[in-house]
């Protein structure tokens, strides 16, 4: 020991001298931390019938950069929300589930029908298979969340109306009872059956369809990011309180009507 | 006649966390290690949900009840605790606290002597244990299905939420406790087909490591709680964070 090393030492000892790397202040300690956040998945479900077509496709392709720059923006959030995107004129996986720093912009076309039972079991299919890959990997997470967002009615793959979606009530009762996600229903411009529908979907969750106000996809876009971060930041006991989507906050209007 | 087996002391440190902080709210974790030269060595840790003074305060009455309740068990106790003995430890609990509203927390009380090591948890604060060179948790985070659910310090806490564990004091190396804002750090939720958690052992051992070379300082209780506002750490909760320390 040379005679540097004794006097830290002793200096150490003494109380006099304070260290200054801290416990983990150091690479092998960053390494270590790494990648150990706790996920909040979620699926965006998003309607991109050709009915969307014109100003609500283009506004809410816009509203998801919105969304993806408030996420990014906050340095919890945007290692723990765990995002997938579904679309649905013809049901397509058009995000696995990933960070958002690696969801690049979402260029949606509108075209095709609403077949809104086949989208929905596509969601919750990936809910499953994400958390059984969490569990499998040792990673903890936050309850998944799914936000359906359309602007007509259901219908089959062809384009016919359809009930079929009655077909999933029970499974979604299950579901809210078990807590094994959360569904949200956004409706833009819908009809009164429309509606009704979304309704019946978000009952079981104790919710209703949520009525865009005006094209509000960016206002809606950072509510969702707003919630997800407070449940990204969630701890046992929190309740986790989301802000009033008719009201807003200081950065953003509310956008339900 | 064996050999003297020593002991070493709990070390520990709080820090309130970024959540707490920017809302001008309290840490609402709790710490009581009994001071040096009382002759008792352990902790109490109690982790209050939520961020009032109140809590806070709940949880401060609950770590010295806790304390008291402890060395109580630990007089009564002579191998395994029958389930009336885990009662009697929240009975007294209950009573230590005096009139102190009683709002959500957790609870977990350690005891470390020549004989054994003894640990009580209620909710999702743990401890890791050292032996023979292997980290282990031997009473897993008590958890709902997520992340953001546990079990509380209730007046009607079921007996069956009050976990006990307890090992000859011989075989302890090491332990390093902590509050749920250090879960993610050193613990990764158990893998199907198996009970125990994951630990992150090698950062385990880094920060015994770094306690065996640091802990004669005087300054090192600062550097601990200073440690603990690392951005690393807060980029995985933003939560109040205490670690609690022991090492041969």
């Amino acid at each position: 020991m040379n005679c540097l090393q004794s006097l830290v030492l002793a200096l150490q000892a003494s109380g006099q001298f304070e260290p200054s790397t801290l416990l983990f202040d150091n690479p092998e300690a960053r390494s270590l931390l790494a990648n150990r956040q706790r996920r909040t998945p979620c699926v965006l479900l998003l309607d991109r019938s050709y009915s969307m077509a014109g100003e609500k496709i283009h506004r809410l392709n816009a509203g998801f950069d919105v969304f993806r720059q408030d996420i990014l923006r906050n340095p919890v959030a945007a290692q723990s929300v765990d995002l997938a995107v579904i679309s649905f004129g013809p049901v397509q996986l058009e995000r696995e589930f990933a960070p958002l720093c690696e969801n690049e912009s979402l260029q949606l076309q509108a075209s095709g029908a609403t077949p809104m039972r086949h989208a929905l079991e596509l969601a919750m299919l990936k809910v499953s298979e994400r958390k059984r890959s969490y569990q499998q990997h040792g990673i903890s997470y936050y309850r998944p969340w799914i936000f359906l967002l359309t602007d007509g009615e259901p219908t089959d793959d062809d384009g016919h109306g359809s009930d079929g979606y009655k077909a999933l009530i029970a499974p979604l009762e299950l579901a809210a009872q078990e807590q094994k996600f959360t569904l949200f229903t956004v409706g833009v411009n819908v009809s009164p059956r429309g509606r009704a529908v979304l309704d019946e979907l978000s009952r079981p969750f104790k919710g209703r369809c949520l009525d865009l106000d005006n094209l509000k996809f960016e206002e809606m876009f950072l509510w969702l990011s707003a919630s997800l971060s407070r449940v990204s930041q969630s701890a046992p006991g929190d309740r986790v309180q989301l802000v009033d989507p008719r009201v807003g906050d200081d950065v953003y209007d509310g956008w339900v009507l | 006649m064996g050999a003297v087996i020593s002991v070493p002391r709990f070390w520990g440190a709080r820090y309130r966390g970024e959540r707490h902080a920017a809302l001008d709210q309290p840490c609402c974790d709790a710490l009581l290690i009994p001071r040096q030269g009382s002759g008792l060595n352990g902790f109490v840790l109690c982790d209050g949900a939520g961020g009032s003074a109140a809590v806070a305060r709940s949880a401060f009455a609950s770590a010295r009840a806790g304390w008291l309740a402890l060395l109580h068990l630990r007089r009564d106790l002579s191998g395994t605790p029958s389930q009336r003995l885990l009662r009697q430890f929240h009975t007294r609990l209950l009573r230590r606290r005096g009139t102190a509203p009683l709002l959500d927390h957790t609870l977990l009380a350690c005891y470390w002597d020549r004989r054994r090591l003894l640990v009580l948890q209620i909710g999702d604060s743990t401890l890791l244990v050292r032996q023979a060179g292997q980290w282990s948790c031997p009473l897993p985070p008590a958890k709902g299905d997520y992340a953001n659910q546990t079990t509380f310090v209730r007046r009607h806490t079921p007996v069956e939420s009050i976990q006990f564990w307890q090992m000859p004091a011989a075989e302890v190396e090491a332990v390093l406790a902590f509050s749920d804002g250090l879960e993610s750090a050193f613990l990764d939720p158990a893998r199907p087909g198996c009970k125990q958690p994951q630990t992150n052992a090698a950062l385990a051992d880094l920060v015994i490591h770094e306690h065996r070379r640091r802990h004669a300082a005087r300054s090192y209780p600062a550097w601990l709680a200073r440690s603990l506002s690392d951005r690393a750490l807060a980029q995985l909760s933003d939560d109040d964070r205490t670690l609690v320390i022991a090492s041969r």
